[in-house]
């Protein structure tokens, strides 16, 4: 579907997105993934729309909050930036999908949907069959934001 | 409200291309059966700028009032057509029984206030009279009458224009009929603009008739207010924080909304720039940017149009919290 000038330009983004979450932000278990094989061992060796990542990011993203108890460490884990210091006692961070978008990209909610599409189910949580991706949208100077995005109706963090 | 009955149709009344709710008991009902909330606009005729809280009519969405209609819970009225007709079906003598009654309560109206004036006056006196200056000026409060006749004549001015809206297209027979039946006093009368205009005494003025309009939304629009409506969110409309609704996981009185909604046709192209900043406002407000739309089959697929449930997919975004 996507020519092979528009393969290399998206594989030239991701690899601003991954020196980006590597160097800047302490990702670490970073695999890249490019066909739907990365994704799923039994599924085809068919190319993804999209290249994108798979890694671990140093504090927990997002925590799906089954009690209240958990809700209001995950709010502070989240938010408060200088609670480093029980980091080894702290189950290791969920691996995360992570999409690199351009900023001048124009994309449908078709296009969203197929990304979902492609990703495995969690397995396990309350929230299983909520799936969620990071959008890293580049701008031209290379400049890099992290957006969380939600297959589904997910209520926000600090609601 | 009878439990067991059917319950007669609201009547959404479109008034200028808005839709209204007059009753505030059907207001209730909406708001707690229908998760319908809508906007308070009425203020006081006689003084806009001096309440702090609207009052009714409420206005209710194009969404909303399309789903009442689609739901059956309630039909839509042409406002000025139901007036109008209801006068046209008015006889002679209901019009002159309508006017008696109102001259009734006008009288009514001014006994009450010439008794509430003799009564200041005397107080008054009283209080001169106790402070000592009774003998100074006992002329200028014994004649108030020249100004209360200005003010009767005021009123007077207007009261064509009070009697032309009641009466619609039969407006000038009762002014006329109103100026033979009040021959002496009439200057003294008081003109009252009735609060609830649907009837007066047994004589209806409105009659509601469903219109042939129908409120059509953006599609892409109510389809996802739909949605988001049958899972139990109150929706209201989203100018403040610049989408198309916001979401409320419940009643507006008790939470805070989830929820900044834009909806999507399903190949509807968004740019990034749109999405970084729903994201970035709703996280600045502890909220969530959603978008969402009715998903369609593949293109590539042979039917395509006859896709067996089309429902509406919604896409959460917010803010990592770094970059």
């Amino acid at each position: 579907m996507t020519t092979t000038a528009e393969t290399s330009e998206l594989l030239n983004l991701r690899s601003v997105v991954l020196s980006n979450l590597q160097y800047q932000h302490y990702w670490t278990d970073i695999k890249l993934l490019d066909t739907q094989a990365d994704l799923d061992e039994n599924a085809p060796t068919n190319p993804l729309s999209r290249p994108m990542i798979y890694g671990r990011p140093p504090e927990q993203l997002y925590s799906s909050e089954p009690s209240s108890s958990s809700s209001s460490s995950a709010l502070s884990s989240t938010t408060t930036p200088t609670t480093k210091s029980s980091s080894s006692e702290r189950p290791p961070a969920d691996m995360e999908y992570v999409l690199p978008v351009h900023l001048t990209e124009k994309l449908s909610l078709r296009a969203w949907a197929s990304v979902f599409d492609n990703l495995p189910t969690p397995s396990g949580g309350d929230d299983a069959n909520k799936k969620r991706i990071v959008v890293a949208v580049v701008s031209g100077d290379s400049t890099v934001v992290y957006y969380i995005m939600h297959d589904g109706i997910v209520k926000p963090r600090q609601n | 409200m009878a439990d067991d009955a059917p319950k007669p149709r609201i009547c959404v009344n479109y008034v200028a291309g808005r839709y209204l709710v007059y009753d505030v008991n059907d207001i209730a009902y909406l708001r707690t059966t229908w998760h319908m909330c809508g906007t308070l606009f009425g203020t006081l005729p006689q003084a806009q700028q001096q309440n702090i809280f609207l009052g009714l009519p409420l206005e209710l969405m194009q969404e909303e009032a399309r789903l009442l209609v689609d739901q059956r819970v309630a039909m839509i009225v042409d406002d000025s057509l139901a007036h109008r007709e209801a006068v046209k079906a008015l006889s002679e003598t209901d019009k002159a029984d309508i006017l008696a009654l109102k001259t009734q309560e006008q009288d009514k109206l001014t006994l009450a206030n010439k008794e509430e004036s003799l009564k200041r006056k005397e107080a008054a006196i009283e209080n001169a009279k106790a402070s000592g200056k009774w003998k100074t000026k006992p002329a200028k409060v014994a004649e108030p009458t020249p100004n209360q006749a200005e003010e009767g004549s005021l009123f007077a001015g207007g009261s064509d224009k009070v009697s032309e809206d009641v009466g619609g297209t039969g407006g000038d027979e009762l002014v006329s009929t109103g100026q033979r039946t009040s021959p002496d006093d009439g200057g003294q009368r008081q003109y009252i603009i009735p609060m609830a205009s649907s009837a007066i005494g047994s004589h209806s003025l409105r009659l509601p008739r469903e219109a042939e309009h129908v409120p059509n939304p953006p599609d892409a629009r109510y389809q996802v207010y739909k949605y988001l409506q049958s899972l139990g969110y109150f929706m209201s409309p989203g100018l403040r924080f610049g989408c198309q609704f916001v979401a409320y996981p419940g009643d507006p009185l008790r939470f805070h909304s989830h929820f900044l909604v834009k909806s999507l046709q399903w190949d509807e192209e968004l740019s990034i720039l749109d999405l970084v900043g729903g994201g970035r406002l709703g996280t600045g407000v502890k909220k969530a940017w959603m978008m969402a739309g009715l998903e369609q089959a593949d293109t590539a697929g042979a039917n395509a149009d006859e896709l067996e449930d089309p429902g509406v997919r919604t896409f959460c975004i917010e803010w990592a919290g770094f970059g």
